[in-house]
């Protein structure tokens, strides 16, 4: 690779991290008691010790909680998006692309406005295990992205198929290996990857339905480590480090099926 | 008759057995029945605070056959918990700030009689407990405590300038010119310009400090727009031009005084004990060097406002008696003043036995429980009132300031302007 | 009945009950969206308590509204060229960088958005704040630049553009390949400019994605709520105050939650105008690539 092609790649990348880089700089320097900077400080040692001092607060469990919402949730909203794309595309009937649209249409509806009944909703409700009702909640902003993946991918199933299966009058189990496996098989995985991303990055529903100090999740966890009216600069380091890596590894894992998901969920449909 | 009087015996042992058990419980209820109990607590910056209501609140459920489930709501989440709560259609008990309970009176039970019950056994409560606590005449919420708020001091940077601890606010303003260094990156005095609660509450003080009002006696007629409140928003903008205030304090939230004293930026603010609590355990040596004053003193007098909670129950409660038998647990003397002793001056007693603990009458502890004695509640110097309440939780008198700074209004405009949008408010 | 006509009811049910299995929860999400609406509705008509003016009269006469609303309308004016001006170059740098590394180019809109908006706030903290410190080392004198309105707007609108150009970049960058290719030779061939080329060959096809990013980005600028909350609260002043914190703060501080929905719903007629043009755009970008 040349220094041509490689100076623009280690600018932008340097500009993308840029903004992390003084965070990630209090994370590793020693905490002794300050809450405001005084210098740069790259002259001091380095230390891990705010990454151990992390394990005192509940820093670690939001972060299992995060991921383990994020699975739940987007582990839902695929498979009933996908349920409802193959069920829109073999049903054949108008109706239900209209209601597709309605569906999709849901995703133009700001967080901010359905947050107002959604929290009136959940306390009526009575639910007490926040776990469920975000699993739940998360679905609003996530069953039409997925609907709209997977309607991407399943469109592309020729309509002669579709009719090819109603006169063979194909059993369940046959419409599934058949007519969907094969288009949806890539479908899946980008469908789970982009709502998985976008149900980890979530804060609003959480800010406002979670009550129980036990289920919080990282967005809002990080904002609550101002403790004793203070900002805990050290610690949010050392969280907005740990925070960057674990994004960093998902991202990497996810990142061919995350490039796809993005350039399909903008030209599809289209 | 020997199997007969056996018997008897046994019967009788039995009976005694069953009286017995059911006297027991530890001043629990009569009935056998296991009660749920929902609490929200607010989260106090002295964590053992936190920790020592726990303990009280699941010993008193496991003494009085009650579930108990405690929600801690976060300070920086305050405003939205609460609302949320009280907008809900279920909970039974919580602990809230009084001006933000009673905004929403009609979803609040009656407490009047609680509070009967209660208030022999610690001598009555100060006068701004007592004025929030109640809506014509009604008790909606039983006066908890309050984060009290004195002005700090960086003592070593006072005795370099060969000053002392100002007793008036023309001193006060004096001296914070006088520590400005901005060559060292000090600032005189720290306080934000903005939406944050410090702020309000040296608002309220400051003006009520100059003479003005918000409100007229009458609780209706909105007096905001007069020369001794030009005066007081005249006092802070000197500050503000000549630098002592720092320049991006129109931004600043309720923490980064606290940060910006602590990081040793800024030499007076206004603030609760939390900064206390933190520099005793963080910067030992900043801590011995910090000294404490009330407010001080302006044209009209030494005023304070500060931050109150109060105790509310539902008025759709299923557990109101259960909530009201805890209530009762929990304010008894003794127990009130160990929990102030262990909160380091965090929270403040509103109640007048508690307040006159030997704990508040010496040092920063005798500013802080001054402060929640002079306090005068809001809508002062007429009743409080829910649009009082709505005017102090909107901010809209910080307002003043953005208008004044970014939109560069002259403070009289500015001023007109607030009262407009607070004559709204009252007139609903 | 005959066995064919028992065999043809027996598949026709069991295609029904499938569609029926599949269908579902489509029908229970639109249906539960539509009750969430109504009740917003509900709480913004009827949930005020009588001695309150009802929340959309209130909405409609607060002057801080419809300045909030020229202020959210700026920022996605703002934001929405800023992210196509650099996405471009940006995909293409994507598209010559190592598979292995492309991943990091979207990092900065995986990380969650509170997370980020705490490093920018350390990093703009008006004293001791990484920026600051920086100048101070040049010997520039301190900014305070969350507490300046200006510097706060473009602070913000600076991290939402940071989070999401690479998110369009990714999204674009499939769709600039192939400009090297076959297409582009013979272009060449025929004595095109590189001017003529952009437009007959790199515009047509990159507009409908083009209009597809200004519709999300239009939605998510008009929800934007946790980096300006967590980074400004609004302020200062009400400098940053965009819908979705106006919103919030009436629905929350003044204890009406119908407050918080009526702002939105007051804003909706400006929001459908302007989606419905950035879709329509969007559609005659797509016609126009097809032809």
């Amino acid at each position: 690779m040349t220094l041509r092609r490689l100076l623009p790649i280690a600018l932008v990348l340097l500009v993308q991290v840029a903004p992390l880089l003084w965070l990630a700089n209090t994370a590793i320097r020693p905490e002794r008691g300050i809450l405001i900077a005084d210098s740069l400080r790259l002259d001091e040692p380095v230390t891990l010790d705010n990454f151990k001092g992390l394990s005192t607060t509940s820093f670690y469990s939001w972060l299992v909680t995060s991921l383990t919402l994020a699975t739940f949730a987007s582990a839902t909203a695929t498979v009933t998006g996908h349920l409802f794309a193959f069920g829109c595309l073999i049903s054949r009937k108008p109706l239900w692309r209209s209601v597709r649209s309605l569906a999709l249409a849901a995703y133009l509806i700001p967080a901010m406005f359905l947050v107002f009944p959604v929290q009136l909703l959940y306390q009526m409700s009575g639910i007490r295990i926040a776990a469920i009702a975000l699993v739940i909640v998360h679905q609003l902003f996530l069953f039409p992205v997925s609907v709209w993946l997977a309607s991407s991918y399943l469109d592309r199933i020729p309509v002669g198929y579709v009719s090819l299966g109603i006169i063979d009058n194909l059993t369940p189990a046959e419409y599934w290996s058949l007519l969907y496996w094969p288009f949806a098989r890539e479908a899946l995985k980008v469908t789970f990857a982009v709502t998985f991303v976008l149900s980890y990055q979530e804060y609003i529903y959480s800010f406002v339905l979670t009550s129980s100090s036990s289920f919080i999740t990282i967005p809002v966890g990080m904002a609550s480590l101002q403790a004793g009216d203070v900002y805990q600069w050290a610690l949010i380091g050392a969280g907005g480090v740990v925070t960057t890596i674990v994004s960093a590894v998902i991202v990497a894992t996810l990142s061919r099926t995350l490039e796809k998901g993005i350039e399909r969920s903008v030209t599809a449909n289209g | 008759m020997r199997v007969l009087s056996v018997h008897r015996s046994a019967i009788a042992a039995a009976s005694l057995a069953l009286v017995f058990s059911a006297a027991s419980g530890c001043g629990g209820g009569n009935d056998a029945r296991r009660h749920t109990l929902s609490i929200v607590f607010v989260e106090s910056w002295g964590q053992d605070v936190n920790s020592h209501f726990m303990k009280l609140a699941t010993d008193w459920g496991r003494q009085n056959n009650t579930d108990v489930q405690v929600d801690v709501i976060p300070i920086r989440e305050l405003d939205l918990k609460a609302t949320a709560w009280l907008q809900a259609p279920r909970g039974d008990l919580a602990l809230l700030p009084q001006n933000l309970a009673m905004v929403n009176t009609d979803k609040l039970r009656d407490l009047s009689a609680a509070v009967t019950k209660l208030e022999g056994s610690f001598g009555g409560f100060y006068n701004i407990g007592e004025q929030m606590a109640r809506l014509d005449g009604t008790w909606y919420n039983i006066p908890y405590y309050a984060w009290p708020h004195v002005w700090f001091y960086r003592k070593d940077l006072v005795d370099a300038a060969g000053a002392s601890l100002p007793s008036t606010l023309a001193e006060a303003a004096d001296l914070a010119k006088r520590l400005t260094d901005r060559k060292s990156d000090v600032y005189g005095l720290g306080i934000g310009l903005g939406q944050d609660e410090d702020f309000s509450m040296f608002l309220q003080t400051i003006i009520w400090a100059f003479g003005g009002k918000v409100v007229q006696a009458d609780g209706k007629t909105v007096a905001l727009n007069s020369p001794e409140v030009l005066a007081a928003v005249n006092y802070i903008m000197d500050l503000y031009r000549a630098g002592a205030i720092p320049p991006g304090a129109l931004g600043w939230d309720g923490a980064t005084n606290n940060n910006l004293f602590l990081g040793k930026k800024i030499a007076i603010t206004a603030n609760a004990l939390s900064i206390d609590y933190v520099a005793k355990r963080r910067d030992p040596t900043l801590y011995q060097a910090i000294a404490h004053s009330a407010y001080p003193a302006g044209p009209a007098g030494r005023f304070a406002f500060v931050q109150t909670f109060g105790w509310v129950i539902k008025k759709n409660s299923q557990e109101a008696e259960t909530a009201e038998r805890f209530l009762s647990f929990l304010y008894d003397d003794a127990r009130l003043k160990e929990l102030f002793r262990i909160g380091e001056g965090a929270i403040a007693p509103l109640q007048k036995s508690a307040g006159a603990d030997r704990m508040w009458s010496e040092g920063r502890y005798a500013d802080a429980i001054n402060s929640v004695e002079v306090a005068r509640p809001l809508g002062w110097p007429g009743p409080f009132t829910r649009a009082a309440a709505e005017v102090f939780n909107r901010r809209l008198v910080n307002g003043i300031f953005a208008k004044v700074i970014n939109d560069k209004e002259d403070p009289a405009a500015a001023i007109a302007a607030v009262t407009e949008e607070i004559r709204r408010v009252y007139s609903q | 009945m005959t066995t064919t006509t028992a065999a043809r009811e027996h598949q026709r049910d069991r295609r029904r009950s499938l569609l029926l299995f599949l269908l579902a929860p489509g029908a229970a999400f639109v249906v539960a969206v539509g009750f969430l609406l109504a009740l917003a509705v509900w709480e913004i008509w009827v949930e005020p308590s009588a001695h309150r003016t009802s929340t959309l009269s209130a909405t409609l006469r607060d002057p801080d509204f419809w300045w909030t609303l020229e202020r959210t309308a700026l920022f996605a004016a703002l934001v929405v060229p800023l992210k196509w001006a650099l996405a471009l170059p940006l995909a293409r740098i994507i598209r010559t960088a190592p598979e292995k590394l492309r991943w990091a180019f979207i990092l900065p809109w995986v990380i969650p958005p509170g997370v980020a908006t705490l490093a920018w706030f350390w990093l703009f903290y008006d004293v001791g704040g990484g920026a600051n410190l920086v100048l101070a080392k040049f010997g520039v004198e301190s900014r305070a630049w969350l507490g300046t309105p200006r510097s706060a707007f473009f602070i913000c609108a600076a991290l939402n553009v940071w989070r999401e150009v690479p998110l369009w970049a990714t999204a674009m960058a499939p769709s600039i390949s192939g400009f090297g290719g076959p297409l582009e030779h013979m272009a060449k061939l025929d004595g095109l400019s590189q001017r003529e080329r952009r437009r007959l060959l790199v515009r047509p096809r990159l507009a409908p994605l083009f209009w597809a990013l200004c519709l999300l980005s239009l939605i998510w600028s008009i929800g934007e709520f946790e980096t300006v909350w967590l980074l400004t609260r609004g302020g200062p002043g009400n400098a940053t105050e965009f819908l979705s914190v106006y919103a919030f703060r009436h629905a929350f501080l003044s204890q009406i939650l119908g407050r918080g929905a009526a702002a939105y719903l007051v804003a909706l007629p400006f929001v459908a105008v302007s989606i419905v043009a950035v879709l329509t755009m969007y559609s005659s970008a797509v016609e126009r690539a097809r032809t």
